[in-house]
């Protein structure tokens, strides 16, 4: 059915790709394909976010700094605003500095306990944002086809972004206190993680900016 | 594992019954096994005698036909879905109608709970810590990687010793813990005295990243049988100290009374304290609280940093507030936030005209789980919900695609079904937001905002993330790449933001889209917040009428202070 569809797009980035120009994203030839990607991508990541903090382990790997060529390539580092605290502000020229001292914040925040704070999700959304986000590769693999009608192409190419509500508890059985939330995210493709023979274990798409705030 | 709350949940506090209830018995369908210990003859029928006795249904032959089977499980679907203990009153019954008849009972569930069962009426009228009990101390909790579950990982412990022990011992019947209590490091366990040799064999098993040791205690449970050996007279003391304390007990300060200990104890002496305990051990033990207070108050025993640093050590803090964190471009997102708050309120066609087109996406969520006072009626959500596109809640591919909305006239012929609005106004009431922004780097011009404020007639409170980028060439230059929109129940935003806005090291300025005057008259209105410990909005006031000279306005709130309600202090006080 999209056979069709598929090989013109093919045929019209060859052509491009020879003169040299640079590729546009053709229009989306299945709607809704980059929503349906960027909701199931979101839908993972708030579930597996979450989970790491409340289980207390770090969130390293959910961050572009754990991406080589978004951090090398793509010159990206996290933007963390928790509670209009920029994270890792002091030390602008390190990549892992705002995941650094994030997780120091979450480390106050349980103050020494094993894992009291826990995370609960009332209402998420999330929109496409690019379809076809290329920062971070070189640029012949920015000129490599991709299809506008295979789920994985899409996905591949894809940011997003995200709006979480939900409310922090913080401490255990009655003594705990709870505090609502709103975070908003953006996540780019983690070039590896879709690369050949790359971990299972990686996440798809990494955090570029975050936002945080409880009321 | 998703953080969503029950519907997870409930199927985890399952797992130790429908362990259970799988090794108990293996014959049958499978469907039985699900209710828990369902009783089966030789023949694999039902012995649905006790259940249907309690049930009050009469007593049916043996081989009754299956339909109470299946009236069973859907009882305990029903129950795992709500918030209350998953265990099916069928099986309920089946307990009592053991408890009358003087067996013992199984006591999975409440163990499973965690709960202590030594506060539960039946427990007086059953042998549980009778001659044919046993209890054990079990050690590795502490360490164990389940520590972190939820329940602190006692469960998920009992049914691996119950599971090994009936391996280990290669038995035809499952082992059943019949009591456990959590003292500490250690969890105490009953059971029978053949299970409890074989839960012995699990001592040095591997479990949750620990080894478990298992040691036995000396036949006693931490407190229970304690209790039972206090002489008749200490039970006495005991009991009159209780009624003492209870007596002293203050629930409006939630604190105990404890002045004046001594003669208030001398003076019923006669009456409930006997022997040696007399109004002198009283009257010493009030010495040692006054003095243990005036330490406390007076010659500080722990300086204050000392006692917040113990005190942080165990509890959770939440992550302060810092102010507002605006980043802005070259005005960018200043200009866009004036604009867009009003154009919302008055012309939204237009507004969308300007900023949204083709590719441009819109959606919103109700939240309908976050708190607020309990003052505030709740609002009616009817002409927002069905556009909510809350993940949580909309799960279908379909329903979230209906719900994004996509190119200008999608958004404006949304945004006109949407109920009108007023927003406080941003530039005097700008304590009612909260407003960050900041660059998403390498995503050419991108930026994002999220707020929250209140709307009037209905107050909601709202969150929103924007995203704007370059607009297409012969339009607006900035265009909404993104916007999503959360409605919650009102809720006022903390109070932590009046006096950051305060602080030196947040800047006001590039908050308020003003002229330098409006930022001297936020910092004006900053100061006399922070000097006379009023909220924003009696400190706006006071000002207005003093015609901003700061020390007129101070002035002037002397002389009213004492006029003034008690809704005009933020609650911390004057600084």
């Amino acid at each position: 059915m999209s056979q069709q569809a598929n090989s013109s797009v093919q045929a019209k980035v060859a052509s491009e790709g020879r003169q040299g120009s640079e590729i546009t994203f053709a229009v989306e030839s299945r709607p809704g394909l980059t929503m349906q990607c960027a909701t199931a991508a979101a839908r993972n990541f708030v579930d597996n976010f979450y989970e790491t903090l409340n289980r207390g382990k770090s969130p390293v790997q959910y961050y572009v700094s754990s991406s080589a060529k978004l951090t090398n390539v793509g010159g990206l580092k996290p933007d963390i605003s928790i509670n209009g605290r920029v994270c890792g502000s002091s030390n602008p020229n390190e990549a892992g500095a705002a995941v650094a001292e994030y997780e120091q914040l979450l480390e106050a925040q349980r103050g020494g306990s094993t894992a009291p704070v826990h995370y609960e999700i009332h209402s998420f959304d999330a929109q496409p944002l690019n379809p076809n986000y290329v920062i971070g590769l070189t640029p012949a693999e920015q000129q490599q086809p991709v299809s506008s009608t295979r789920e994985r192409d899409v996905a591949e190419r894809l940011s997003f972004g995200v709006q979480v509500e939900g409310a922090v508890r913080l401490g255990r059985g009655e003594d705990a206190a709870e505090r609502d939330f709103n975070e908003a995210f953006v996540l780019v493709p983690h070039w590896e993680a879709h690369g050949r023979n790359a971990s299972r274990n990686m996440r798809k798409w990494l955090v570029v900016s975050q936002n945080f705030r409880s009321f | 594992m998703a953080p969503t709350g029950p519907r997870n949940s409930a199927p985890r506090n399952n797992t130790r019954g429908a362990a259970s209830g799988k090794s108990a018995s293996r014959g049958g369908i499978a469907k039985r096994r699900t209710g828990g210990p369902i009783r089966v003859d030789r023949d694999g029928d039902l012995d649905m005698d006790a259940a249907a006795a309690a049930n009050g249904a009469g007593s049916r032959g043996k081989k009754s036909n299956p339909t109470p089977v299946g009236s069973t499980r859907k009882l305990t679907r029903t129950n795992a879905s709500s918030s209350r203990p998953p265990r099916p009153t069928t099986k309920a019954s089946h307990m009592v109608a053991k408890v009358i008849q003087g067996g013992t009972g199984s006591l999975h569930s409440r163990i499973s709970q965690g709960i202590d069962p030594s506060s539960r009426h039946t427990r007086n009228s059953r042998p549980i810590n009778g001659t044919n009990t046993k209890t054990l101390i079990v050690e590795g909790l502490q360490h164990s990687k389940a520590r972190d579950n939820e329940g602190g990982g006692l469960k998920e412990l009992l049914i691996f010793l119950e599971r090994k022990a009936t391996t280990a011992g290669k038995l035809s019947h499952s082992v059943r813990i019949k009591k456990s209590q959590l003292k500490g490091d250690l969890v105490y366990i009953t059971a029978s005295k053949e299970d409890a040799e074989h839960i012995m064999k699990v001592n040095g098993f591997d479990w949750a990243g620990t080894k478990v040791h298992i040691t036995e205690a000396d036949d006693r449970a931490p407190n229970g049988a304690e209790a039972s050996s206090l002489s008749a007279q200490t039970q006495d003391v005991k009991e009159n100290l209780r009624t003492m304390l209870a007596q002293r007990y203050d629930p409006g300060q939630k604190l105990l009374n404890l002045s004046s200990l001594g003669s208030d104890a001398s003076a019923h002496s006669d009456e409930y304290v006997s022997g040696k305990h007399s109004a002198e051990t009283l009257q010493s033990i009030d010495g040692h609280l006054r003095r243990a207070l005036q330490n406390l108050s007076g010659t500080q025993v722990r300086t204050a940093e000392q006692v917040a640093a113990a005190e942080l050590a165990n509890k959770p803090t939440p992550i302060s507030q810092s102010g507002p964190n605006f980043r802005d471009i070259n005005g960018v997102g200043e200009q866009f936030i004036t604009d867009f708050i009003r154009g919302y309120d008055m012309d939204r066609p237009s507004l969308a005209a300007k900023y949204y087109d083709e590719y441009s996406h819109f959606s919103l969520s109700v939240n309908g789980r976050s708190s607020h006072p309990p003052d505030i009626p709740l609002p009616q959500w009817g002409s927002y919900i069905k556009f909510s596109r809350n993940h949580v809640k909309i799960t279908t591919t379909h329903a979230r695609q209906q719900r994004l909305f996509s190119g200008t006239a999608v958004i404006q012929d949304v945004w006109r079904k949407l109920p009108p609005t007023r927003h406080p106004d941003l530039a005097t009431q700008f304590d009612k937001y909260i407003i960050d922004c900041h660059p998403i780097s390498g995503l050419a011009d991108l930026s994002g905002q999220s707020m929250a404020g209140t709307k009037v007639t209905t107050r909601r409170s709202f969150s929103r993330t924007i995203l704007l980028g370059p607009g297409a060439p012969g339009r607006n230059p900035i265009r909404v790449a993104s916007d999503v929109l959360t409605l919650k129940a009102y809720n006022p935003l903390p109070p932590v933001l009046g006096p950051a806005v305060a602080t030196p090291a947040v800047p006001v300025a590039p908050l308020v889209p003003v002229s330098a005057e409006d930022v001297q008259k936020q910092q004006m209105l900053a100061e006399l917040c922070r000097q006379t410990g009023m909220n924003q909005e009696y400190s706006r006031m006071c000002l207005d009428v003093a015609n901003w000279v700061f020390d007129q306005a101070l002035a002037t709130f002397n002389e009213k202070r004492a006029s003034l309600p008690a809704d005009a202090f933020t609650g911390t006080g004057p600084v």
